[in-house]
């Protein structure tokens, strides 16, 4: 089917829980979340709106919120690639949702670890395409390792306040069945 | 017939990949730059109401993270700081000469320059990202290309300043270079951002050359530099040579703290306008030195 309904999950209304939730993310990270810092790395809170949306919503939301949460990290931000963090997120986005499709249809609690894992793929795919386009030194290396580790551990463990939010953000209601695609 | 919801999924996953590559390739143009610049301007006050907020509480979790290592450094620093004090006082008459020589050569001095405080609104927002922004712009004097430093040592340069507000780009930037030369023997070299906050490579330094561990290295301040001579950058972390290698193989830890930046100066110093033009010369900016672009001199008859 094509035309104005191909898209038919992502509708008007969505579209404008997503802008509520990206903004309310970027705002978050960029007065607060981005400042504390544990072996020099720190959360990367749109990487983990990203994947809770999907884990809440399923890949074509998914892929819709990575792709409006990178670009919104990427304008904000400067010194880097402007696409390149709508680009990984869109596939982390897609793929944490494909997994939860698949894997987890309907289910209410996902595992920690999926959050940490996501988390790991979104932040090496992010630095390692830094790293090759800019040049591959043993300092970066450690930067990026340390970097993955951290990201990981601080999203698994932000990822219990993140779900209330991101879910009361777009409008899930995990008591009606129907709704649970959003 | 509605198509499937794995293929209208798959179909949007597409448009979507397509659209950030298009974005990726086009986004260094004038339109994107611009949205860019627009939209970082846009979240500057939340920056500055949060760090305000912040602020008390800045360096709690890395405070937490890095106390043994706080706790060494403390007893470390207490001997050092003893040692110094001695070398300090023999230092003082040196500087006085130093000071006199300078000003005799009509050559700048570092410590003299003029240069504003500023407040550190924001930390690199993203893991990768190596920017800082401050609270001073082009109405206290900053200016694009200013160097930015610490009491301890250079931190970066501006890239952007409005009226109200400036952006440093760090020096550990894997895209920056900075001249500088080793304290002990003189010999200049090129610093190179990595990426890494803590680690910077230095490329050019002679095999021959002895270096010392923990050696300083300053600005060197050579033609067309982007520092002026003198600022401490950094200092040696390791140093190697390898048997037939043109160079040594030497990594510098910036002395500035970059992960925990508060408060900043901006030298009100700009890049010189080296072998201005004459009648006689014409000027084409084709070699590059040290990172920086340097004229070369073609004669006309």
């Amino acid at each position: 089917m094509n035309g104005p309904g191909r898209y038919a999950e992502v509708r008007p209304q969505v579209l404008s829980r997503i802008a509520l939730l990206v903004v309310t993310g970027l705002v978050a990270h960029v007065a607060i979340l981005h400042r504390p810092r544990f072996l020099g790395a720190s959360p990367d809170t749109m990487l983990l709106v990203t994947i809770v949306a999907a884990l809440e919503t399923g890949s074509q939301l998914g892929a819709a919120v990575g792709f409006a949460s990178g670009m919104g990290m990427d304008l904000v931000s400067t010194g880097t690639p402007l696409g390149l963090r709508a680009l990984v997120f869109t596939i982390v986005g897609w793929g944490v949702g494909y997994v939860r499709d698949h894997a987890f249809p309907g289910a209410e609690r996902i595992p920690f670890a999926l959050v940490a894992l996501a988390s790991i793929a979104g932040t090496a795919l992010y630095g390692g395409s830094l790293m090759l386009a800019r040049g591959v030194t043993t300092a970066s290396l450690d930067h990026l390792s340390r970097t993955v580790g951290v990201v990981a551990l601080m999203n698994a463990v932000l990822s219990p306040i993140a779900r209330p939010a991101v879910r009361r953000l777009l409008g899930v209601n995990w008591n009606d069945p129907v709704d649970r695609r959003v | 017939m509605a198509a499937p919801r794995s293929s209208r999924s798959g179909s949007l996953f597409v448009l979507l990949v397509l659209v950030s590559v298009t974005v990726l390739v086009l986004g260094s143009t004038g339109p994107f730059n611009s949205v860019r610049g627009k939209v970082s301007d846009a979240f500057a006050p939340v920056r500055r109401i949060g760090g305000s907020i912040t602020s008390p509480f800045s360096d709690l979790f890395g405070s937490a993270s890095r106390y043994q290592k706080v706790r060494k450094e403390n007893t470390s620093l207490k001997q050092q700081l003893a040692a110094a004090q001695g070398q300090a006082a023999k230092a003082q008459d040196a500087i006085r000469e130093r000071a006199e020589l300078l000003a005799l050569n009509g050559l700048e001095n570092v410590d003299k320059l003029a240069s504003v405080d500023a407040r550190v609104v924001s930390q690199p927002l993203g893991n990768f990202d190596t920017t800082i922004e401050l609270d001073v712009g082009t109405d206290r004097g900053v200016r694009a290309g200013m160097p930015v430093r610490t009491g301890a040592g250079l931190v970066g340069r501006v890239t952007y300043a409005t009226a109200k507000q400036s952006r440093v780009l760090l020096i550990v930037d894997e895209h920056s270079k900075v001249g500088v030369r080793l304290s002990t023997s003189g010999e200049v070299g090129v610093a190179n951002g990595t990426g890494s906050s803590s680690s910077m490579s230095v490329d050019y330094i002679d095999p021959e050359t002895k270096v010392i561990d923990r050696e300083i290295l300053v600005t060197s301040g050579l033609q067309n530099s982007r520092f002026p001579a003198g600022i401490p950058v950094g200092m040696v972390s390791t140093h190697t040579v390898s048997a037939a290698a043109l160079q040594q193989l030497l990594t510098m830890q910036p002395l500035a703290d970059l992960q925990h930046l508060t408060f900043v100066q901006v030298v009100l110093w700009q890049q010189a306008e080296v072998f201005p033009p004459t009648p006689t010369a014409v000027l084409r900016p084709t070699t590059t030195v040290f990172g920086d672009a340097v004229p070369t001199t073609t004669v006309v008859p």
